[in-house]
């Protein structure tokens, strides 16, 4: 449990000491890699975006301004609107729209088994039959002493006050 | 969800759709891949035995459905900006015009209640994508950053995360 710990926190403290991030935008709050990176954000006092869920009680945002993130693009947007002619990014996502119209994916979800080799179909078949047995039910693993045994390993695998 | 608190009862919130819908009109639903096998099966029953419902197999892509529908309504999903590219009608629901993401277009509908669904149809369907400003949306996403609803150039940044984090 430590080890893998470790790696992941080692990972991380390089990526932080290496870059200077202006802030941080989290795929998945609720995992482990994440967790860890909301430490660090916490303790260099980097802005922590993450997924909002309205449903749960979320202890672990440092960064509350959830329109900050849209303004910028926002903004960002009406100037390249603006000078499209000289913009590389347009020519880029003029391309990307295309590309999508002639049936690339529009995201990269990691949930196109189905599509993959014999042994993936199977198991995508037989995932498909356990879902619908109602097999999975969602879970929130917020404020689960699971999830604070956890942050309290990796506050003390950091070996500083976060 | 985060913008829609008041619209977490999806069945209901359906059931609005398809009573604002014309007779001879069907309400196609496509439920989030995630959510297959979370829900229970009342939930998919209760949505199929409403008349002029269709509830779709998650294996179903949403692409046919969205090239083939005159309008989608959506809550917060991705799909609504999928549905933009396809330059099919796009009509969010309960999203404020300040929310981030692409219910800011002034080419995508905003409804505030349900009695604003039916009105919507009118203004939906002569509505159509600027891809310019589709353009420039996407543009500024590819060099600011990406959130987790942001296209597939993720793909990279993901795998050298996975490779490093195993």
């Amino acid at each position: 449990m430590l080890k893998f710990l470790q790696a992941r926190i080692k990972f991380v403290e390089k990526l932080f000491e290496d870059n200077k991030f202006e802030f941080v935008f989290s795929y998945m709050a609720q995992m482990a890699p994440s967790m860890i990176v909301y430490e660090f954000c916490n303790r260099e006092s980097i802005p922590f975006f993450r997924p909002h869920h309205s449903r749960i009680k979320d202890l672990r945002i440092v960064y509350d301004n959830i329109y900050e993130y849209s303004d910028i693009v926002w903004e960002r947007a009406n100037e390249i609107l603006a000078n499209k002619s000289a913009s590389e990014s347009f020519d880029q996502a003029t391309k990307f729209i295309q590309d999508v119209q002639n049936g690339d994916d529009l995201y990269y979800t990691n949930r196109n088994r189905a599509s993959s080799t014999v042994l993936d179909k199977l198991y995508h078949a037989a995932e498909i039959f356990w879902w619908e047995k109602g097999g999975i039910t969602t879970q929130y693993y917020y404020d689960t002493p699971k999830i604070k045994y956890l942050q309290k390993r990796f506050k003390k695998s950091m070996g500083k006050n976060c | 969800m985060m913008w829609t608190k008041y619209y977490t009862n999806q069945i209901e919130l359906a059931k609005h759709v398809s009573k604002s819908l014309p007779i001879n009109t069907k309400l196609v639903i496509n439920d989030h891949p995630v959510q297959w096998g979370a829900r229970d099966w009342g939930f998919y029953s209760e949505l199929i035995n409403t008349y002029n419902i269709e509830v779709m197999h998650v294996d179903v892509d949403t692409r046919k459905i969205i090239q083939n529908v005159e309008i989608v309504f959506t809550i917060t999903s991705s799909a609504g900006l999928e549905a933009l590219i396809y330059d099919t009608p796009v009509v969010t629901i309960g999203r404020p015009k300040y929310a981030p993401f692409y219910a800011n277009f002034d080419f995508v509908n905003n409804v505030k209640n349900p009695y604003e669904i039916s009105e919507s149809l009118n203004t939906a369907t002569n509505s159509s994508t600027d891809y310019d400003q589709l353009s420039a949306y996407i543009a500024a996403i590819l060099e600011i950053g990406s959130s987790p609803s942001s296209p597939r150039h993720n793909k990279n940044f993901l795998e050298q995360i996975e490779m490093y984090l195993r």
